[in-house]
């Protein structure tokens, strides 16, 4: 085993509650409604005569809800006459069960392991022979086990996601004493699969509804995608002159600004303002220098490379780097990937001028507040050039140097290209992670909270 | 903190490195223990260098090239590593990537009509694509010097305007786009690296279309063996060609296809009828590669190299009975002046023909007149190493147009391009190599991959899918 596969592993059980990967590009919803499916499917198997009551428990209310809504329909559906039971563990499930004239009891535990959505339980009688008195006895049948799994996705990993009970913890801002730090479980899914390789990504609310679209350009367009990974409107980019020098390593600059796309392809030219309404990107005007920190910044190509330098009247920048990250919240921090793997933070951009020097750093880097306390994370993958398993590390905020909060081993793929998102009304940020695949297309990755 | 990525691909595992006895008393003991060790031709070390998961730009690639420089004309590839250089300066048409297929990198294919391919040229002037067109026609002529015309044989009237070559497929041919890959078939000018004069270092030629490379420039050193791996192994050199480091190195984490195939052909009634036995009887595959080979090979029992026989191929039927009696002929071998392995080959062949009482005359010669005899079928016997497309039906009618049995394509490439399915298609020239191994004048010896070394500064190095390392790729870490 390698160095990093071991690592990574490592990291994962350290962790425990990292739940990594997703594979498949289903519609919204389709993981759980195939495991309802299938966990149906067995149900309907080994049971002749209904009613039939479903149980469902996971860490979310809404996905428990969610599960067991779609279980006893797909059983009425075969003339099983499902029914929910909404009970607060599954022993108190199979006395109501039992109340509520209910043959059988399916009692369902849902989560997720390694990317996909699991469902585990059993299958019980619950009729009670008059001759047994007062002592409950089971039936002989049915009784069997339940298993059921699909891979999950963005919709998955929502319904995991909403149901927060727990308060987060809430940054000061001020300096002074934080919260005691809430533990935070965090997972990934995939949500876009894209024919090329995704070269930039950024994230904004373009049409003002108060959650962001995602923003992925590609090697010959700009996708504009909802929060569930919907596509919504494309812009061609392959009609720009192309660069008088062209670019080998693909790569480009994106961002919004003020709820309009500034792009700038490496191997093109010009770069472009997009509006997003009615369905369609529309072309602003055009950008003859990349568009950088939400319109803080801007800068230029370096002829033929993957680089980008600034006038250093403009921001005294540590050297031409591949991209730039920035945060907005109390104060504005940035992350310019250099090299190397070299990197710089800089603590109230772009005043504060080069920043702090970071080490190891890879090209998917991105700042994000995932537990929305207002400060953000460091999320950064692998600084190695091609690692047999990418990595994605998350750091709090402080002096460089300290171990990840946490590590994510990527399913598969570089992860090359990171932003930070609003894909809900939550406090918390997503992050977006962009992978390259070995057979050129890409995944758009998406990394959330899933519990407290 | 660092983490370490290996990035390394591709050799046949079962290839093996001999050694020429010319060569052995200038290898110490220590070495010969080294190579016998080595089962990799294309190798790379793990590496903690940092590279922020993008290549770098900048400095410059040494390479240490244990051959003489090759001629940048594609159709002059003598072997693998000349050819992967040569590609600098003379690019293919397209990258066949093993993971991706066709990449296009200086054309674009597109089939406008299914009995229609269109060539769209990226870059260069107004002339490169009458130029290209021009050389196909020559290629494509009976006179031509090169088997690899049978790659254009599907291939009706080529023409040439803006930028853009249409041809018209004779017949289906699934496989064409694959075969549009073959470095043959590519320009003789414009790649990645611009050669100012012959002794100078490449430079990143800014205006190539898929980009500059990633180094400034790249400096080529050549000398024999030792020299290159002394290179090598003091770090002066970033990369080894043709020759094994000092030390060994550990197996390649992926195979890479051994494609670049030799072949003894023979013309029956210059070496008589019953050549073909003795030869079957009398030359040895497997002697050969661990005798007399000093590169990563493997043995070839069938037509087509393991790569592309699979491993369902079953070994061809032994010539069996008693020897036919001696004829006390006398034959000329001729074999490439410039392969010294090509050399050793003939001499190992001249040896074992004579036990059979063959006189057979080694004449070495120019690879021009070489190529020239071939057309002509001035030879009784002769050497010649080719590059095979790795798509068995294209590489089955490069097979038959080195035997001399171009009036085999039609009727053979027709019915293997009807076969849509690709799977079926290839299980099928299989099939075809096997039945043709017999009548073919010609006995397939061993097939090459590149004999590759990398620095741990160096990444990115990757093969394509006809083997060849793909050296526009690379980039050297900050170390």
């Amino acid at each position: 085993m390698s160095r990093a596969r071991a690592g990574a592993l490592a990291a994962t059980a350290l962790l425990g509650a990292l739940l990594m990967g997703a594979s498949g590009a289903p519609a919204p919803g389709a993981a759980v409604e195939k495991l309802a499916l299938q966990v149906a499917g067995e149900i309907a198997g080994r049971v002749t005569e209904g009613p039939l009551a479903v149980h469902v428990s996971s860490p979310s209310p809404v996905l428990s809800r969610a599960l067991a809504t779609l279980i006893a329909a797909e059983l009425s559906r075969r003339g099983l006459g499902g029914m929910v039971v909404d009970a607060p563990d599954a022993v108190i499930a199979e006395a109501r069960a039992r109340d509520q004239g209910a043959r059988a009891l399916a009692r369902v535990n849902a989560g997720l392991e390694r990317g996909q959505l699991v469902a585990r339980g059993d299958l019980l009688g619950t009729w009670v022979n008059f001759w047994s008195g007062r002592s409950p006895t089971r039936p002989p049948q049915p009784a069997a086990v339940l298993e059921a799994a699909a891979e999950a996705d963005a919709h998955a990993l929502a319904l995991l996601a909403a149901p927060v009970t727990a308060p987060i913890a809430v940054g000061t801002g001020g300096g002074g004493e934080r919260p005691p730090p809430v533990k935070v479980q965090i997972a990934s899914a995939v949500l876009a699969k894209l024919p090329s390789a995704i070269v930039a990504l950024a994230a904004g609310d373009l049409d003002r509804d108060g959650v962001d679209e995602v923003v992925a350009v590609t090697e010959d367009e700009v996708v504009v995608m909802a929060a569930d990974g919907r596509v919504l409107a494309r812009h061609d980019v392959k009609g720009l002159p192309g660069a008088s020098a062209p670019v080998r390593d693909p790569i480009a600059a994106a961002t919004v600004v003020q709820g309009q796309v500034a792009y700038f392809h490496a191997r093109r030219a010009k770069g472009e303002v997009l509006a997003y309404g009615g369905g369609a990107l529309r072309v602003v005007r055009e950008l003859e220098e990349v568009p950088l920190a939400r319109g803080l910044l801007s800068g230029r190509w370096v002829p033929g490379e993957n680089l980008i330098s600034v006038d250093v009247q403009r921001w005294n920048a540590p050297g031409p780097f591949h991209s730039l990250a920035v945060f907005e919240g109390g104060r504005t921090d940035a992350v310019a990937v250099l090299p190397g793997g070299a990197g710089a933070r800089v603590r109230g951009f772009p005043a504060a001028g080069s920043g702090e020097i970071l080490t190891g750093i890879g090209a998917g880097t991105a700042l994000f507040d995932v537990d929305g306390d207002g400060v953000p994370e460091l999320a950064t993958s692998s600084a190695a050039y091609a690692p047999e398993v990418d990595e994605l590390r998350v750091y709090v905020d402080g002096p460089w140097g300290a171990p990840p909060k946490w590590q994510l081993a990527v399913a598969r793929g570089r992860v090359m290209v990171a932003a930070a998102a609003r894909l809900d009304r939550e406090r918390a940020q997503q992050l977006l992670l962009g992978t390259w695949l070995a057979d050129g297309t890409s995944e758009l990755l998406v990394i959330r909270r899933v519990a407290p | 903190m660092s983490l370490s990525g290996a990035l390394s691909r591709e050799i046949d595992p079962t290839l093996r490195s001999g050694h020429s006895p010319a060569r052995s008393a200038h290898v110490s003991s220590t070495r010969s223990a080294a190579r016998a060790l080595l089962v990799l031709s294309l190798f790379l070390t793990t590496s903690d260098a940092l590279a922020a998961g993008r290549p770098r730009y900048g400095g410059t690639l040494r390479v240490a090239l244990a051959s003489p420089v090759a001629e940048a004309d594609p159709l002059s590839i003598d072997r693998p590593e000349t050819a992967a250089l040569a590609a600098l300066l003379a690019p293919p048409l397209c990258r066949l990537d093993p993971q991706r297929g066709v990449v296009p990198t200086v054309a674009e294919l597109t089939h406008p009509q299914p009995n229609r391919v269109q060539l769209l040229l990226r870059g260069g002037g107004p002339r490169r694509a009458s130029d290209l067109a021009a050389r196909w026609s020559t290629l494509s002529q009976p006179g031509a010097f090169s088997p690899y015309r049978a790659l254009l044989a599907p291939l009706r009237g080529i023409t040439a305007a803006a930028g853009t070559i249409d041809a018209a497929l004779a017949f289906p041919w699934p496989d064409l786009d694959r075969s549009l890959c073959h470095p043959a078939l590519g320009f003789t000018d414009g790649g990645p690296y611009t050669a100012p004069t012959p002794r100078a270092p490449y430079l990143a030629n800014l205006s190539f279309p898929e980009g500059r490379p990633f180094p400034d420039r790249l400096l080529l050193t050549t000398g024999d063996d030792r020299r290159s791996a002394r290179l090598f192994a003091t770090r002066q050199a970033d990369l080894l060609f043709g020759a094994a480091p000092d030390e060994a190195q550990p197996p390649p984490a992926a195979p890479a296809p051994a494609l670049f195939a030799t072949y003894l052909v023979y013309r029956s009634a210059h070496a008589g009828t019953e050549l073909r036995t003795v030869l079957e009887q009398s030359v040895d595959a497997q002697d050969l590669v661990q005798r007399f080979v000093t590169a990563p090979a493997v043995p070839m029992t069938q037509l087509l190299p393991p790569a592309l026989m699979g491993g369902a191929a079953a070994p061809p039927a032994a010539f069996s009975g008693p020897a036919p009696r001696a004829p006390a002929r006398e034959l000329t071998l001729l074999y490439d002046a410039a392969l010294d392995e090509h050399r050793a080959v003939a001499e190992r062949i001249q040896v074992r023909l004579h036990d059979r009482g063959y006189k057979v005359a080694l004449k070495p010669v120019p690879r021009a007149e070489l190529g020239a005899r071939w057309a002509t079928g001035d030879f009784d016997l002769l050497l010649q190493s080719l590059l095979l497309p790795p798509a068995p039906a294209a590489a089955l009618a490069v097979t038959m147009e080195l035997a001399g049995r171009h009036d085999l394509l039609a009727v053979e490439l027709t019915g293997l391009g009807s076969i849509a399915d690709g799977a079926a298609r290839d299980a099928r020239a299989r099939e075809r190599a096997a039945s043709l191994r017999a009548s073919l004048p010609l006995l397939p010896l061993y097939a090459r991959a590149p004999e590759v070394s990398a620095s741990p500064t160096l990444q990115g190095l990757r093969s394509d899918a006809f083997g060849l390392p793909m050296l526009d790729q690379v980039f050297l870490s900050q170390e």
